[in-house]
């Protein structure tokens, strides 16, 4: 047998024994970390948001802009236009 | 595009149980390549197995396309040479002096196990090169790249890690004969 024939011989295959399973878990348990630690940032900064911005001034101008565009023909126009797309479109597909 | 790299695009995309079929695809080659590299110390192995695909997951976003096994096997060996270090596990010089106690006799004649004992008697970068060369059959290209080095110094590591095991594999055989 040369040094070729002996280096060329594959390693011996090594049991799987759980370690896959063990790797996975640790991927998982990071992975909740992260989105734990994503939804806690989120959750301060709605906080902040609700602690520093003037909500209550922001609803009423979101009230008053609401009643704008609902008053407004050209938003009448667009809802209908959406409307008869959606309804076009099922009749499309039934079809 | 291969299985692999199909996979680990998805990984990339989020799918962790794509990630966790490439993980179980590639588990049995790069612990064999840690247990040579950590000369069978089975705990460090893993744990550097385990290291290694926990970063990969991390990095998945950057393996861009060729050899996954590559890519992954160059993580490994960063992560083994920085336990080396720490834990002063050997001589991390390439040039180091091969000390020249061979076997025990009886042992001796197990060619494979005259093959590991031989490799473990290689610095790391020469063992790191043949392993990756020849038993998992890497292109000198990708070796060099998993290995961070130049190809013409692979190359080099390659023809002088063959010379040095077969002088000593030739040594212990003439010691058992005579």
């Amino acid at each position: 047998m040369t040094i070729d024939d002996l280096l060329n011989q594959p390693l011996a295959s090594v049991a799987d024994n759980g370690f896959s399973t063990r790797v996975m878990a640790r991927v998982r348990a990071k992975e909740r970390r992260k989105l734990l630690a994503v939804a806690a940032a989120a959750a301060v900064c709605a906080v902040l948001a609700l602690l520093f911005l003037p909500v209550h001034a922001i609803g009423v101008e979101m009230n008053f802009a609401l009643i704008q565009i609902a008053r407004s023909a050209a938003a009448s126009v667009a809802v209908a236009a959406v409307i008869l797309t959606l309804l076009a479109e099922r009749e499309f597909i039934r079809l | 595009m291969n299985e692999s790299e199909w996979l680990a695009r998805e990984a990339a995309g989020g799918d962790t149980a794509a990630f966790g079929v490439l993980v179980r695809l590639h588990q049995s080659r790069l612990r064999g390549f840690l247990l040579r590299m950590t000369k069978g110390n089975h705990a460090l192995a893993d744990d550097l197995a385990q290291e290694t695909f926990l970063e990969a997951f991390r990095k998945i976003a950057q393996f861009g396309s060729g050899s996954f096994f590559g890519w992954l096997s160059a993580i490994a060996y960063s992560r083994y040479l920085i336990e080396a270090r720490k834990r002063k596990l050997e001589s991390l010089d390439e040039t180091a002096d091969i000390p020249d106690d061979a076997p025990e006799p009886e042992t001796a004649s197990l060619v494979k196990l005259d093959l590991e004992r031989a490799m473990a008697r290689l610095a790391p970068a020469l063992r790191a090169a043949l392993t990756l060369c020849f038993a998992l059959g890497l292109s000198h290209e990708e070796a060099a790249a998993s290995l961070n080095l130049p190809l013409g110094t692979l190359k080099s590591h390659v023809s002088r890690g063959r010379e040095k095991l077969a002088a000593m594999l030739n040594a212990w055989r003439n010691k058992v004969v005579s």
